[in-house]
């Protein structure tokens, strides 16, 4: 070989044409909704920032992060887990659950729609829908007391799809191991976010467990950390200053219900409001609660897969148990306006827009929330301002706070762009819109990792 | 910045190749390369290149010194004054936290030294400069005139963060030589591309499924687990640093130059003495005739001089006590065999020592993964079935068999298959054609290299997937 030979040539090509493809690519993706997180936006170069380093690995994880044909490349890669084993259905039954689950309590609906079971639950015999289906005529009383001990969903069968998703009698969960440094780093923001606010702002933690944590696994309860355990830590580590918001047992208290998606990562619009339960109650305002039968418009939208289908690299058994969405209609008028990189524009809270077959259904929900921030101004002229510090978790739940506020906003963190902001500091932000009141509202995974919580904490700084 | 980054592969290298073979001069040439070098080492290290800088003209000032009074005692003072000094730099970054911790246990005082960083290659160049003055004095080589030529040494950015450990008298010939072939550059992107596939494709899964296996809490670990997840660590290791190792070679040669190996299949090693004759062999040759030879080898102390050189293997691989016992592990395990185990190998079938020799690496790896040391023996005693949650459970079982044929894969890839497949494979063409043709080497293997090379970046990209981020690395 006494030249290039074709080997050196394709790589040199491949490595020469990436590189310029990547350079010039003008279309950077700033967001990733496959994996539920803001991507590294490109770093300013500063002395300082290059001396701390942070500009170097900034700069690669935002190469990484907005690589030519990212997506199409992960899809490949997760199509290479097929090869790495023989995939076998296998299906672990459960020892006999602690507590046999009684029949759910709620009467069973005769209304028109029929979220489950669905054809393809027939399929799987072996397991049966706990859960009952949303009673809009039962009247939800803000957990009375004194309360029924709340009891475990019932499971049979465990089956593992890919690490961490496991499928619990047709329910799509992921198993959660918290990191302690985790949670400390999201009670220091809380809590440094209180002291900034000052005694007149009250200010809430809310952190909503998954849908595991409910489920009775018996002897398989090794394979995931405890959430009660996550948020009693978390409550141990913010301040007295902070009211912690229990929304874990308000969940809990109607776990068999159907509160969470059995496709996707998402709480269903009724667990939502069971948690708004909880945060008024908190908030000493028990009395105030709008009952869930006031929410009588809604839209009910049959076939539903959500988020676990993709990243279970498109497992058939995800495909074959789709949800049933159903989305209520605010109870107050109101303007909504979403604050975009490209400026404001006006938006509805339930935009249908999203429920087409390119789309997940659930980011009908404030149009993916996909903005700066978002902005409502409702008809009560009670002067009363609330921001919501939140992640996907409340682009649903923002519903159920119009009746209560003359301005809501809603900063979903991923999306927090300070170019837009002026350069302001979350709290900075939260005075200068004037909040009477502000809460976190963090689904587990938002505050388990240092991944995410590093991020939340980088917004005070 | 690291080779198997997407960032270095697209951007730097690219950009590397193309200044650096826009001109024939050599002197361009190698200012391009010491400049890019420079600026790899900087993108990880902005602020220590400064270290890098003063350690290199320090070590081109007292090689000259040594050279000037060749053969005399001054000589000999500048440099064991040289080499102290560079070991005070190690010493202080590397160590001082370790050493003051221990220290402060037993004399009560808070540790002063507990967030000193270690700088990027610090070990790696240390050593690359120790060999240069050690053979400067003992006249392998003429001391380097050219303070750049000396930096290029020590700084070129293929070997600067993670070795392989040159040596002086093997580079001198190429600086000022044309060394460049297209030969050269064609094996170097051959050597690259499989050294890239090792660290993306393979060390990169196993070190993800590593932590599926074992989990964090030991208390749930099953026996199984136990095992499949040393055995994940034990290739994770393998492949990371061997295919970092292939990476720097290729690199090498694409510039011209050649580097020694580091590795020859290790894992086919029947005692724990071969498999330092196949391990990370440029540290171990390093050892060998920096350390142990000046001691007095095997004339005299020999027992002494093996302990210190395992002590230092050990302590070198990081501040912290498992690496020691690590290091100590194997000089037990080698003065053993010494004594009488690998005569009574050579006396029965050699699957028997094959055997030994695989599990007492995999204790070792245990030793080496766990920077806490009861959490070893805790993990030890699970895989013997002392305090193991279970023997198997059924969750992993399942996760075994999902990636049943990746492990296998990756385990046939540490035995030498794939070198006596080519090898046969070569030999048929050569029958079949009478030597007329070259289809294998030069297009098949070219076409499979760039497969590599496509499937490499589909594994760096799809690994950046991050929407959970639970595992403990």
């Amino acid at each position: 070989m006494k030249k290039l030979c074709i080997g050196s040539l394709l790589f040199i090509i491949v490595i020469f044409a990436a590189g310029i493809i990547n350079i010039v690519n003008p279309n950077k993706p700033s967001v990733s909704l496959a994996e539920n997180r803001k991507l590294q936006e490109k770093p300013v170069f500063s002395v300082s920032s290059f001396f701390d380093k942070s500009y170097a690995n900034n700069y690669s994880a935002y190469y990484s992060d907005t690589f030519i044909q990212r997506d199409t490349l992960i899809q490949y890669r997760r199509a290479a887990d097929k090869f790495f084993g023989f995939k076998k259905n296998m299906k672990i039954e459960i020892s006999k659950p602690v507590n046999t689950p009684s029949p759910s309590a709620l009467p069973i609906n005769t209304v028109t729609y029929s979220p489950s079971p669905s054809p393809a639950n027939t399929c799987t015999p072996a397991t049966s829908q706990t859960e009952a289906p949303p009673s809009p005529t039962a009247s939800v009383l803000p957990t009375p007391s004194p309360t029924p001990k709340p009891e475990y969903r019932a499971a049979s069968a465990i089956e593992v799809l890919k690490s961490p998703f496991f499928l619990v009698d047709n329910n799509v969960v992921a198993t959660i191991w918290a990191k302690d440094e985790s949670l400390k780093k999201y009670a220091m923001f809380i809590n440094e976010l209180k002291d900034s606010m000052g005694e007149h702002v009250n200010v809430y933690s809310m952190v909503i467990p998954t849908a595991m944590e409910y489920f009775n696994l018996s002897d398989m309860q090794y394979i995931t950390g405890s959430q009660k355990q996550m948020v009693e830590d978390i409550a141990q580590y913010t301040n007295d200053s902070v009211i912690d918001v229990d929304a874990y047992n308000a969940l809990f208290h109607h776990c068999k219900e159907y509160i969470y998606y059995k496709t996707d990562h998402h709480w269903t619009h009724l667990g939502a409001y069971y948690a708004y339960t909880a945060l008024m109650q908190a908030m000493g305002k028990e009395q105030d609660i709008v009952p869930l039968e006031s929410y009588v418009d809604r839209e009910v939208i049959e076939g539903f897969i959500g988020s676990a289908y993709r990243k279970t690299n498109q497992d058939e058994r995800v495909l074959n148990n789709p949800d049933t969405l159903i989305a209520y209609y605010p109870l107050v008028e109101y303007k909504y306006i979403m604050h975009k990189k490209t400026g404001p524009i006006e938006k509805r809270l339930n935009d249908l827009a999203y429920v087409n077959p390119n789309n997940q259904y659930y980011n009908m929900f404030m149009s993916g929330g996909n903005g700066v921030y978002h902005e409502f101004t409702t008809e009560n002229k009670n002067g009363r301002t609330i921001l919501v510090i939140c992640d996907s978790y409340g682009a649903s739940f923002v519903h159920f706070l119009l009746p209560h506020y003359e301005k809501v906003y809603i900063m979903d963190t991923r999306f927090y762009d300070r170019e837009y902001l002026n350069n302001m500091t979350i709290d900075t932000f939260a005075k200068s819109i004037h909040a009477d009141d502000i809460t976190t509202l963090l689904y587990m995974d938002s505050v388990a990792y240092t991944f995410n919580t590093d991020a939340l904490y980088g917004l005070l700084k | 910045m690291v080779f198997s980054g997407l960032f270095f592969l697209t951007v730097f290298l690219p950009v590397s190749l193309i200044l650096y073979y826009i001109s024939k001069n050599r002197t361009y040439r190698n200012i391009v390369l010491t400049v890019m070098s420079l600026v790899f080492y900087a993108w990880g290290e902005p602020v220590y290149i400064l270290l890098l800088l003063l350690t290199s003209a320090f070590v081109y000032i007292v090689a000259l010194l040594i050279q000037q009074k060749a053969g005399t005692r001054s000589a000999k003072i500048y440099l064991i004054t040289g080499i102290t000094v560079i070991i005070a730099v190690l010493v202080f970054f590397k160590y001082s936290g370790f050493i003051a911790q221990n220290l402060s246990a037993i004399f009560k005082f808070k540790n002063p030294f507990n967030d000193i960083a270690l700088p990027l290659g610090l070990s790696f160049y240390t050593f690359t400069c120790i060999s240069y003055l050690a053979d400067v004095y003992k006249k392998k080589t003429e001391a380097q005139r050219n303070f750049l030529d000396l930096l290029m040494y020590i700084s070129v950015f293929f070997t600067v963060t993670s070795g392989p450990i040159r040596r002086y008298p093997d580079w001198v010939a190429d600086i000022r030589s044309d060394r460049e072939t297209w030969e050269k550059f064609n094996y170097g992107v051959h050597r690259f591309i499989i050294g890239l596939a090792k660290k993306a494709v393979i060390a990169n899964t196993a070190g993800t499924l590593i932590s599926s296996f074992t989990g964090t809490d030991y208390s749930r670990l099953s026996v199984q687990g136990a095992w499949i997840g040393i055995l994940l660590f034990s290739l994770q290791i393998y492949f990371d640093f061997s295919g970092y190792s292939d990476m720097a070679i290729g690199l090498a040669s694409m510039f011209g130059f050649s580097v020694n190996e580091n590795f020859n299949y290790p894992y086919i090693s029947k005692s724990a003495t071969e498999f330092w004759r196949r391990w990370h062999i440029t540290l171990g040759g390093f050892f060998r005739d920096y350390v142990y030879i000046p001691l007095g080898g095997n004339r005299k102390y020999r027992i002494r001089n093996l302990l210190v050189v395992w002590f230092l293997t050990g302590l070198w691989h990081g501040a912290s006590w498992n690496f020691v016992i690590w290091g100590l592990y194997f000089f037990v395990l080698l003065l053993i065999e010494k004594a009488f185990l690998i005569k009574l190998f050579e006396k029965i079938p050699g699957i028997f020592s094959h055997i030994y020799f695989l599990l007492v690496m995999l204790i070792g790896w245990v030793l080496f993964y766990h920077t806490d040391l009861s959490q070893a023996v805790r993990y030890i005693g699970v895989m013997f079935g002392i305090k193991a949650a279970s023997f198997s459970d059924p969750i992993l079982t399942i996760l075994f068999n999902n990636n049943v044929l990746f492990i296998l894969t990756a385990v046939i890839c540490t035995v030498p298959l794939g070198k006596f497949l080519k090898q046969q494979a070569e030999k048929l063409e050569y029958r079949l054609s009478k030597g007329h043709t070259d289809i294998l080497n030069g297009i098949m293997i070219p076409l499979f290299n760039a497969a590599l090379l496509i499937l490499s970046i589909i594994f760096l990209v799809g690994d950046t997937y991050t929407p959970f981020l639970y595992f403990n690395f």
